[in-house]
């Protein structure tokens, strides 16, 4: 598992937060500020995305199986996914539906691929900016914490600090190989 | 009968007795308002295929019967005041309803009309989050409204809604609100390193000072759920693992009071599970918890197969109660032999019974909603 570079991540995502706010404070302005964030995060390549829970009647992710497809729940970078999924929306497992955007900030997950035996670090970008798209609910939760750990928690909207901030689906864009212990 | 047939008979009917306008009375259309001594549950549901359009149900706690809703806009949060006859709910609404420039306010319900009666600007920094108690709060004397922010970065908006004054305090790496039970100007937060944040406020609004405590549990190896309950004078919090931390957030730094495991030996691979995973009887010191088996990493969440009853005063399990499918559970606050719980799977609000026994069984339920995360039953 990855829970070194989890723990850097969550260093670097409080660090990112307490410097936002401090900026925030100084008046410089809470646009600068997430500007800030949205770099740190997006070109440290990790973070999270998404949204609530999706408590209902979402398949809870189970031990990912090799023959499943990107249109199923059961498929295996979903192990941390709670939302609606892009490929089931028009879009595709990483990319987003016609008109919606990428999340600037985003929430990560780890999961492993059966099929090559490897750990693969996913960040979960919400699509945001067109209304929620209701199709293929899933929710996994493997690794997920609440709040306090933001980086690694998926019952927010990850669309929060994009200029349109509607969510409609979430995308799992593999980001790395996680280390192994 | 041929239609034409019965209307031309129906017609001539009339015409033979004159009598029958003049016994006739047209009904009047009203509004129904809810009964101020009905106790209610209420029922926060965000909607999720269709976000923008969150609601909060309003059921009789007697019968579970629908008696109305509150409009909850995208990803609001509800925490509702009966000693005022309010329930407050804070949302975000866009200006062309899915786009546009992003309001956040907090509405003001009257909770027996239903009415929006007052509406209160705030931050666009509101966590657009599922609807946890803990995001919501109120101060012990509810004069203030506490909000959890994220943009990503995480601060609390203190609120006074009747002079609409506001401050903000940074809360980097916390998240969770809970308000102290005998200082109304106090409120705490759970952080990512495993300590506990207080806040302690001017009375003024002007101000916040936090004072942070020492590390009172393990947010990698047991987390704790951000749901949490008190009892008379401490709060009750519950870990991922099954252990019930019970801490003061009376003074200026939360302390722990104890901990207590509630997974007994013969029960390996039990765990508490969902998203308002347990309820406590404050007065009696029993907690009520939906355990789910076969734990594994990201199970937290899961459904109930049991509710087990834990006597926190005498440190042991009274019962376990089957009770399939359930994520959230709350104890009436006018009966404490009643529980209220959601059940996703099969997309019902529950109500339960338990016996002196401390043994839980389903009473009635009523197909409701379709994502519906936060039950509570405050009246």
């Amino acid at each position: 598992m990855s829970d070194i570079i989890i723990d850097r991540l969550m260093a670097a995502f409080d660090r990112a937060a307490e410097l936002a706010f401090r900026r925030s404070a100084q008046s410089i302005g809470r646009r600068s500020a997430l500007s800030g964030i949205g770099k740190l995060l997006v070109g440290g390549a990790l973070l999270p995305v998404l949204p609530f829970d999706r408590s209902g009647q979402a398949h809870a992710q189970g031990a990912s199986k090799p023959d499943a497809n990107e249109a199923s729940c059961d498929y295996w970078r979903y192990c941390a996914l709670d939302g609606f999924l892009c490929s089931c929306c028009g879009g595709s497992v990483s990319s987003c539906p016609p008109g919606a955007e990428p999340s600037k900030v985003t929430w990560v997950g780890t999961c492993h691929n059966p099929v090559d035996g490897k750990d693969y670090l996913v960040s979960y970008n919400d699509c945001c900016g067109k209304t929620t798209c209701g199709r293929c609910l899933c929710n996994g939760n493997v690794g997920e914490r609440p709040g306090y750990r933001m980086g690694v928690h998926n019952d927010i909207n990850w669309c929060m600090a994009n200029t349109q901030s509607m969510y409609h689906c979430t995308v799992s864009v593999l980001v790395g190989v996680a280390d192994k212990k | 009968m041929r239609s034409s047939s019965f209307i031309s008979l129906l017609g001539l009917a009339l015409m033979l007795r004159p009598c029958a306008a003049a016994e006739f009375k047209p009904e009047a259309t009203s509004s129904s308002t809810i009964p101020a001594t009905m106790n209610r549950v209420y029922v926060a549901d965000p909607a999720l295929p269709h976000m923008v359009d969150g609601r909060v149900y309003v059921l009789d706690a007697s019968d579970l019967s629908l008696k109305g809703m509150l409009e909850a806009g995208f990803a609001g949060m509800m925490v509702a005041a009966p000693d005022k006859h309010r329930v407050y709910v804070a949302t975000t609404f866009y200006e062309r309803l899915t786009r546009g420039k992003r309001t956040d306010v907090i509405q003001v319900f009257d909770d027996q009309t239903l009415k929006v009666i007052d509406e209160i600007p705030i931050l666009t920094r509101r966590a657009q989050a599922l609807g946890y108690r803990s995001l919501f709060q109120r101060s012990s004397d509810g004069r203030l409204l506490f909000i959890q922010n994220a943009t990503p970065a995480t601060s609390v908006s203190i609120v006074d809604p009747d002079s609409k004054r506001q401050l903000e305090a940074p809360a980097p790496g916390c998240f969770g609100i809970y308000p102290a039970l005998s200082t109304p100007l106090r409120f705490s937060t759970l952080c990512g390193d495993g300590t506990v944040g207080t806040y302690t406020i001017t009375a003024n609004l002007r101000s916040a000072d936090r004072k942070v405590s020492g590390k009172l549990f393990d947010a990698g190896a047991d987390p704790l759920f951000i749901h949490a309950e008190h009892d008379q004078d401490s709060y009750i919090f519950l870990s991922f693992k099954g252990k019930l931390l019970r801490a003061s957030l009376e003074g200026e730094r939360a302390t722990a009071i104890e901990t207590l495991d509630i997974i007994p030996a013969d029960a390996t691979g039990w765990a508490p599970g969902g998203y308002q995973p347990f309820a406590v009887d404050a007065k009696a010191k029993i907690a009520y918890i939906l355990m789910h088996s076969d734990d594994k990493d990201g199970a937290h969440k899961n459904p109930s197969a049991e509710i087990w009853s834990y006597d926190i005063g005498n440190k042991r399990l009274l019962a376990r109660s089957p009770a399939a499918n359930l994520t959230s559970l709350t104890l009436s606050a006018v009966d404490p032999t009643v529980l209220f719980a959601i059940n996703p799977v099969d997309q019902k609000i529950e109500r339960l019974t338990i016996d002196a026994t401390g043994k839980v069984s389903r009473s009635a339920d009523i197909k409701l909603g379709e994502t519906a995360a936060l039950v509570e039953a405050p009246r």
